[in-house]
Formats: C-alpha cells, sequence, structure tokens
C-alpha cells in the first residue's frame, strides 16, 4: 500500500501553491497601499478581515450545493466535500471575526458590540458549530449525512441576511467598501488592488484546502470501510 | 502607524499563522490517512 506516500495531485499542489506566492504579494500591495483618511495604517485589516469573510461565505455557500447534490445523488463524496467546505468556511469565518475584532477595538473603543451585522456572522457560526455537533451526534453514516445536508442547506440562508445586514438596519458596522449591490468601490485603487489580491489568494488556498480535505475524508472513509474503524 | 500597529500585527500574525497552520495539520492528516 503505497498510498501514504502519494504526493499530492498537481491541482492541490498549484491552488496551494499560487495561493500561498499571492498571499505575499497580497501582504506587499498591503504594505504599499496609502493610509486611510481617518483610520490610517489601521485600515490594512481591511485587506484580510475582507478576504476571509468572503471566502468564508463562498465555503458555505459550496457546503450548501454539495449538501444538495448529496440529497439528490446520494453519493457519500458529496457530503464529505459540504463537510470538509462547511469546516474551512467555519475557520475562515473565526479568522474573520478575530480580524474584525482587533479592528473594532481601537475604531469603535470595544471589541464586540451586538449590532445587526455582528450579530448576523454570530447566528452564522452558531448554526455551523452547530452542524459539527449534529455530525458527531449521529452515529449511522446516512442519516447523519441527509441530517448534515439540511443544516447546510439552510445555513445558506444566513449569507444574504449577514451581507445584508449593514444596509437593513444601518448601525456602527460600516457598509461594503466594495459595493456589489449598488456596483460602486468606496476605495482608492491601490487599495482596491491589494484587496483583490488577498481575495484571489484566499480563495485559491480554499479551493485547495478543499480538495486535500476532501481526499483525507475519501482515504479515512476508506479505511473505516476496510479496517471498521 | 502609532499605538495600534499592534491590532494590524495581530491580525496579520493570525492569519498567516492559522494559514500555514491549517495546511501542515492537513498534510499531517493526509499522510496518517495514507498509511
Amino acid at each position: 500500500m503505497t498510498r501514504g506516500n502519494e504526493r499530492l495531485d498537481p491541482w492541490t499542489l498549484a491552488l496551494l501553491g499560487l495561493g500561498f506566492s499571492l498571499l505575499l504579494v497580497g501582504l506587499w500591495y498591503a504594505l504599499k497601499a496609502p493610509p486611510d483618511r481617518d483610520q490610517g495604517y489601521l485600515v490594512r485589516i481591511l485587506y484580510v478581515h475582507v478576504a476571509a469573510a468572503w471566502t468564508g461565505y463562498l465555503a458555505f455557500i459550496v457546503a450548501g450545493l454539495y449538501a444538495l447534490f448529496y440529497l439528490i445523488r446520494q453519493d457519500p463524496r458529496y457530503d464529505r466535500l459540504s463537510a470538509a467546505s462547511a469546516e474551512i468556511g467555519l475557520w475562515l469565518s473565526l479568522l474573520m471575526v478575530l480580524g474584525g475584532m482587533m479592528w473594532a477595538r481601537p475604531t469603535w473603543g470595544v471589541y464586540w458590540v451586538w449590532e445587526p451585522r455582528l450579530t448576523s456572522v454570530a447566528v452564522m457560526i452558531a448554526v455551523y458549530a452547530g452542524y459539527f455537533l449534529l455530525r458527531q451526534a449521529i452515529e449511522d453514516p446516512e442519516l447523519r449525512a441527509k441530517a448534515a445536508a439540511a443544516v447546510a442547506i439552510l445555513g445558506v440562508i444566513n449569507i444574504p441576511i449577514t451581507y445584508m445586514s449593514v444596509y437593513w438596519w444601518r448601525s456602527i458596522h460600516q457598509t461594503a467598501s466594495v459595493d456589489v449591490i449598488n456596483r460602486k468601490v468606496h476605495m482608492a485603487p491601490e487599495m482596491l488592488a491589494a484587496l483583490l489580491i488577498n481575495l484571489v489568494a484566499f480563495t485559491l488556498i480554499y479551493l485547495g484546502f478543499l480538495r486535500l480535505k476532501g481526499k483525507i475524508a475519501a482515504l479515512e472513509a476508506e479505511k473505516e470501510e476496510a479496517y471498521g474503524f | 502607524m502609532g499605538s495600534n500597529g499592534i491590532f494590524v500585527d495581530v491580525v496579520y500574525l493570525a492569519t498567516y499563522g492559522f494559514l500555514a497552520g491549517y495546511l501542515g495539520y492537513l498534510v499531517w492528516r493526509y499522510r496518517r490517512a495514507g498509511r
């Protein structure tokens, strides 16, 4: 059995290699970008905070799509990929929250406040934490996959609510600097470049992680089937 | 950057630390799963 010595597949290596390289380019652009008129260089948090937020949303949407595929096709591979994407999304969301807290303290004076955006993010994280508790609690693989798929699909409802919360209920959290709804960019071109490079880097890394995590889950399932552990 | 620089540093260190650490963890899991 040579599986353990197998190298990662070229696509995963390419995604991760390119993603991590771009992350360094993103750092260079973040350091070069001008300071914000009001916040000074504190604005540098935006380049990773927003990138983590967007890829977190993407990961949850992908988890929901794979969950839907699972319910349609009943193929365990889709369940594994759904769980893999949800896990990465959860970590990215926690990273986004940490970045947000570090940004909130010097600008708002507090690390956390129960305003609409932060509250909807907290609900979103609670839902996906619950998703993994549910997976742990159900032993039957088929029932587990079906219940998890339902949560992953319903969980996607959180994404537009979280995204739109800053528009629907105006509060302390700023609206989007790259407003995809009204197609407006509220930042200097150098800042936008730093954000977009980081966003592409995070997306490639997410895709690399997803492939790797999916492969691990497949190997573990194969082992479980063969040896019963 | 003034006294607020520490907040930026924490975010970047946490981000890179997490991404590198998670990659390391996944590679370790991959090798273990393949054994």
